[in-house]
């Protein structure tokens, strides 16, 4: 056990250092692939803990609140392996290689290393800005491992990369629509009714003519 | 060898507590709004609630002025020995005002640093550490934990609850001071350092409840471009040359920055609505600060009696009041001097920017 979870931080190490020599280095470990799971896990859990104001805001009770931790690191995993097949399709149709099966997976998994820092976002005032220095660094990651696994140039890696990413935006608004409605009835079922998408929400119904201003003065919340 | 590894750790660790403490600082008031921690301050307002809407009987005033201290205070009903004979001159010099100071600004629920908190022992002792020694370190944690709270009130994402936690208490002090909603009397907040970010913050909810004009002292106050500045009537913030703590504000939100078209700060100041005025060469705080009891002015006056001035000023031009002329008599005598202060707690020097 205490093995196991010592791969998953080097493995977010040497993902982090963007050390070439991962793949060799985590090919040579016992069950890689659940290694590279509990890493998704792991730094989704993260990620939301940094984003958690949603859930405090909905009023999300603390039961629910560690199960929509795990459920965001499941369904982050989800996100990522769709990611890399958009990735994975571009480079099929773009560059003249077929690398070995799942390693692009691969690449997309470690690229979410750097979210095991997603609970700094949490910080006030600087937290927003260090959640764009954390999607920065993992798209970083994403680049050079396509840089490395298809042994492109860097412009290639970055138009790929970033061709997947636009590829699964699209795929989201048209084709993937059930999966996104699946995956949103998901989330609500664990999470509970959203009243409030952010904290601003709460400041506009507050100035509306609803009745919930003084409501909530009177009783601190709703 | 050692000596240098030992400061290291120490460097190493007071970053790692900051880091911990800046992680934990919204949590207070988003557990308080997720109803994670009990609902003991709720409660004692649901009680209350009823009664204190009806008014607390008549009180013969046409103004109330809300005193949100800086920083360093550790809870609503201990103001730092420096602020009390302020507060105490602005009420005897505001005959028509009724000057309350009871609202804890660092906290969504009012309750003090030394209240029923998991470490609310440390915070008692630190308390008591500053009261031995102005400059102890415990003082400076004091500090920073109740900064990590501006920067929640000023943070967009957490802003709208942790101020609409602290609106509901400054209507509760309102509201016990006699204040009736539907009055529309006016209602200015001082916000003193960090008190004027929550000054700010508070200001669209209270607005919204008691519908009547509010308006924003500001005394080297630290301010974001909060969405406040669009409901409050005026601001006048007063600085003094020796106080770099306020600058903070104008560089680390961006929406205080010229280019910032449209940002709610930028709007207001195109409207009017913020003034700005350099009231002496003073300090942020203590010896040498805006409200330095000793320290004077060329002309003779004492740094408690021009900003004092300077306040009733803004107040008399705002028509809220017609204040008593300030006499020697009339002035806060000091009660802290260097004499008084502990064997071994120099004095400190002007400019000096603790609590």
């Amino acid at each position: 056990m205490f093995e196991f979870l010592a791969h998953v931080f080097e493995a977010i190490g040497m993902a982090l250092r963007l050390d070439r020599n991962t793949f060799d280095v985590m090919l040579t470990w016992w069950q890689p692939n659940l290694v590279l799971a509990a890493l998704v896990i792991l730094c989704g859990a993260s990620l939301l803990l940094g984003q958690s104001v949603i859930l405090f805001l909905n009023q999300v009770p603390p039961q629910r609140f560690v199960l929509s931790l795990f459920l965001n690191g499941v369904l982050f995993g989800a996100g990522l392996l769709i990611w890399a097949a958009t990735i994975w399709l571009v480079a099929t149709l773009w560059f003249d290689y077929t690398p070995p099966r799942g390693s692009v997976i691969w690449i997309i998994c470690l690229s979410s290393a750097p979210y095991i820092f997603g609970f700094l976002m949490l910080i006030p005032w600087a937290g927003v800005a260090i959640g764009r220095l954390l999607s920065a660094w993992s798209f970083l990651i994403a680049i050079v491992g396509v840089e490395l696994v298809y042994g492109v140039r860097l412009w290639q890696a970055v138009l790929c990369v970033l061709l997947g990413w636009l590829a699964m935006q699209l795929a989201q608004a048209t084709i993937g629509r059930p999966i996104v409605r699946l995956r949103d009835w998901l989330w609500a079922k664990v999470v509970g009714e959203q009243k409030y998408g952010r904290a601003s929400d709460i400041l506009e119904a507050f100035m509306s003519d609803k009745p919930l201003s003084e409501a909530v003065l009177r009783e601190g919340r709703r | 060898m050692i000596v240098l590894d030992l400061l290291f750790y120490l460097i190493v660790g007071l970053l790692a507590l900051l880091l911990l403490g800046a992680i934990v600082a919204p949590l207070e008031s988003l557990g308080w709004w997720a109803g994670w921690y009990g609902q003991q301050a709720d409660d004692s307002f649901r009680k209350t609630a009823p009664e204190l809407l009806a008014g607390a009987g008549a009180v013969d005033a046409n103004h109330w002025l809300v005193y949100l201290s800086g920083i360093g205070v550790p809870s609503g009903d201990q103001q730092l020995e420096t602020e009390v004979p302020f507060i105490e001159a602005l009420q005897r010099h505001l005959p028509r005002t009724v000057v309350t100071s009871d609202v804890f600004p660092y906290s969504v629920t009012n309750l003090g640093l030394n209240g029923e908190r998991m470490i609310g022992w440390f915070w008692e002792r630190a308390e008591e550490a500053r009261k031995k020694n102005p400059y102890a370190w415990q003082t400076w944690l004091v500090n920073a934990r109740n900064m990590l709270q501006v920067a929640v009130s000023a943070d967009n994402r957490y802003g709208p609850v942790y101020n609409v936690g602290v609106a509901r208490e400054i209507l509760r002090s309102l509201l016990q001071n006699g204040y009736h909603i539907g009055s529309g009397k006016p209602v200015t907040l001082f916000g003193y350092s960090g008190g004027g970010q929550v000054s700010l913050g508070v200001a669209p909810y209270l607005k919204k409840v008691i519908k009547a004009p509010i308006r924003i002292i500001s005394l080297g106050g630290v301010m974001s471009s909060d969405p406040g500045l669009d409901v409050i009537d005026a601001l006048y913030h007063l600085d003094g040359t020796k106080d770099k703590t306020d600058d903070m504000g104008i560089f680390i939100f961006p929406g205080r920055w010229r280019w910032a078209a449209g940002s709610s700060w930028n709007r207001a100041r195109a409207e009017g609505k913020i003034k700005v005025k350099v009231i002496g060469p003073f300090a942020h705080t203590g010896a040498g600060g805006y409200l330095d009891m000793e320290r004077q002015v060329l002309d003779g006056r004492t740094h408690i009696e021009v900003t004092l001035g300077e306040v009733l000023q803004i107040l008399k031009q705002w028509g809220v009041d017609q204040p008593l002329p300030v006499t020697p008599e009339s002035l806060p005598k000091p009660a802290v001097s260097a004499a008084a202060l502990p064997q071994g707690a120099a004095m400190p020097e002007p400019g000096a920017t603790t609590p």
